[in-house]
């Protein structure tokens, strides 16, 4: 991952992700500037110290390899920015992240389709996104479009989908590859409960094949099923982490 | 670091290429003609302009027809206006990607200017059914010389100097939307500012051949005409201002955008 420096303290290998003193600030500078009028107005009022939101504060975790690693808050608690630093689409105002291994990101089941595009363009796209070779879908395009279901409406414009139908398909390309690292974000609750079913078995599948998963849900009752370790996040700090079902009974009681 | 970018370069490759296939698709989709319209629309416009230029204004360009003038320049420069607006808006594009997934952001520029690149190979098609018309009724003006072999050399210079002007425009269009309304009008001041439509001589008289020579892209349109069409090579300082102008702007756009690209997700 870019720019990720390797502090002295910081190598353990067996943890996959690990986050030292990670701060993430945001501007708030209340409506974008977006022109050079309203930027050189501002400038000359001198308004352009915008006022920081701090979306985490300082937060230090280490997730070992083939944990399976909940993370459960109130909205605008942190959670997704914490999984968008993981996974290195956001660059860390303060601290240090080192990931050790590959990651898939589901971060948000159908980022990165093309509407226009039928399912098929869009399985060897979305494969691109996720860094595979075109080579490596061919091989495993039967065994996606299985997993999906959706053979019979392959080529149809995926604009014509339902929601259910693009999580399928997301859901069985970013699962092809066994990655190291698995980020999960609110996408189990996608898809028929037959579909649910088929993601969980396939979830479970990878947690024993020794994937580490990060899970987001507001669902506390799947993260108490599925997770080892939970972090409780609140206003941007870690109110509590540890064994799931302690952080969980917790969280219910707070 | 270097190890890690190329990395990283090499992993995404597979990308471009999706990318720049999307592009095209979804260009050509639901037309008839398709990408015939690549070749079609600058014959086309060759004609309006040569109609004009030649029946009513009386340009005539040393050493070759209008027609074979203006088709080589205007291939070059519709290029360089092509990826440079199509990569300009491409970050704001592609923000659904961007904040959801981890990509090397410059894979959008130059994705945009891949696009481009190969779009301007079929417009070549219509470069060369102009020259080969020429060349079977007008003998005594137009012919084939050995040269025509290093047409690709200018048309990498443009393409180096496009993702150089991409990669800084598509960074300050995320910051600033109003470089969208704004570079409109500067490549039809830049388009005027080459010569494209009149000889560079009529220049001559008027005293503003500096403002010419200062423009990158009349050394890369006028080293192309002359390998292809005067059968002649291009001088020496043409090439190295060629090679000097791409270094330059490679540069400068891949850092100005290396310091930008961390802030773009705020942005869009």
């Amino acid at each position: 991952m870019e720019g990720t420096k390797i502090d002295m303290e910081l190598k353990n290998e067996n943890m996959a992700v690990q986050l030292i003193n990670v701060s993430m600030h945001f501007n708030m500078s209340g409506e974008k500037l977006d022109s050079f009028k309203e930027y050189f107005i501002k400038i000359l009022k001198r308004q352009l110290f915008f006022k920081e939101f701090i979306a985490i504060d300082e937060i230090s975790f280490d997730i070992e390899k083939g944990d399976v690693f909940g993370i459960i808050g109130l909205n605008g608690c942190g959670k997704s920015t914490t999984l968008k630093i993981i996974s290195g689409i956001l660059k860390p105002t303060k601290g240090s992240v080192v990931v050790r291994g590959s990651i898939a990101p589901l971060i948000e089941l159908g980022a990165g389709f093309d509407m226009e595009l039928t399912a098929r363009e869009n399985i060897y796209l979305n494969g691109a996104v996720l860094g595979y070779s075109r080579k490596f879908i061919d091989q495993k395009f039967d065994e996606i479009v299985e997993f999906s279901e959706m053979k019979e409406f392959l080529d149809v414009p995926m604009k014509n989908y339902s929601s259910g139908m693009v999580a399928r398909i997301a859901f069985a390309i970013a699962t092809i590859t066994h990655p190291e690292i698995l980020i999960v974000d609110e996408i189990l609750s996608v898809g028929d409960f037959h579909f649910q079913e088929k993601c969980n078995k396939r979830i479970e599948e990878m947690m024993s094949g020794g994937t580490t998963v990060i899970i987001v849900s507001h669902s506390i009752e799947q993260i108490e099923e599925l997770c080892k370790h939970v972090m409780w996040l609140e206003q941007g700090k870690i109110k509590m982490i540890g064994d799931a079902k302690r952080v969980c009974e917790a969280y219910k009681n707070s | 670091m270097l190890r890690v970018y190329l990395g990283d370069f090499k992993r995404f490759i597979p990308l471009l290429f999706s990318l720049t296939s999307r592009d095209f698709k979804l260009k050509y989709r639901r037309s008839i003609l398709g990408v015939l319209w690549s070749i079609l629309n600058p014959l086309l416009i060759m004609i309006v302009m040569t109609s004009v230029f030649t029946l009513l204004l009386r340009v005539q360009p040393t050493g070759m027809p209008f027609a074979v003038y203006y088709i080589t320049g205007s291939t070059l420069y519709n290029f360089f206006t092509e990826a440079t607006s199509g990569s300009m808006s491409s970050i704001l594009g592609n923000s659904s990607l961007i904040k959801k997934v981890y990509i090397p952001k410059y894979m959008f520029p130059l994705e945009k200017c891949m696009f481009a690149f190969i779009n301007m190979l079929f417009s070549m098609i219509a470069v060369v059914l102009v020259f080969g018309f020429y060349i079977i009724t007008d003998p005594q003006e137009v012919s084939l010389h050995w040269t025509i072999f290093l047409i690709f050399i200018p048309m990498i210079f443009t393409f180096l100097f496009s993702v150089g002007v991409s990669l800084i425009l598509s960074a300050l269009t995320v910051f600033f939307r109003d470089m969208l309304h704004l570079w409109g009008v500067i490549i039809t001041i830049w388009l005027y500012m080459t010569p494209i439509i009149y000889p560079v001589e009529i220049l001559q008289n008027s005293g503003l051949t500096w403002i010419v020579k200062l423009n990158p892209l009349y050394y890369f349109i006028d080293s192309f005409r002359q390998l292809m069409i005067l059968g002649t090579i291009p001088s020496l300082t043409n090439f190295l201002v060629s090679f000097l102008s791409c270094l330059v702007l490679l540069i400068v756009g891949g850092l100005i955008f290396r310091k930008a690209q961390d802030r773009f997700i705020m942005h869009i």
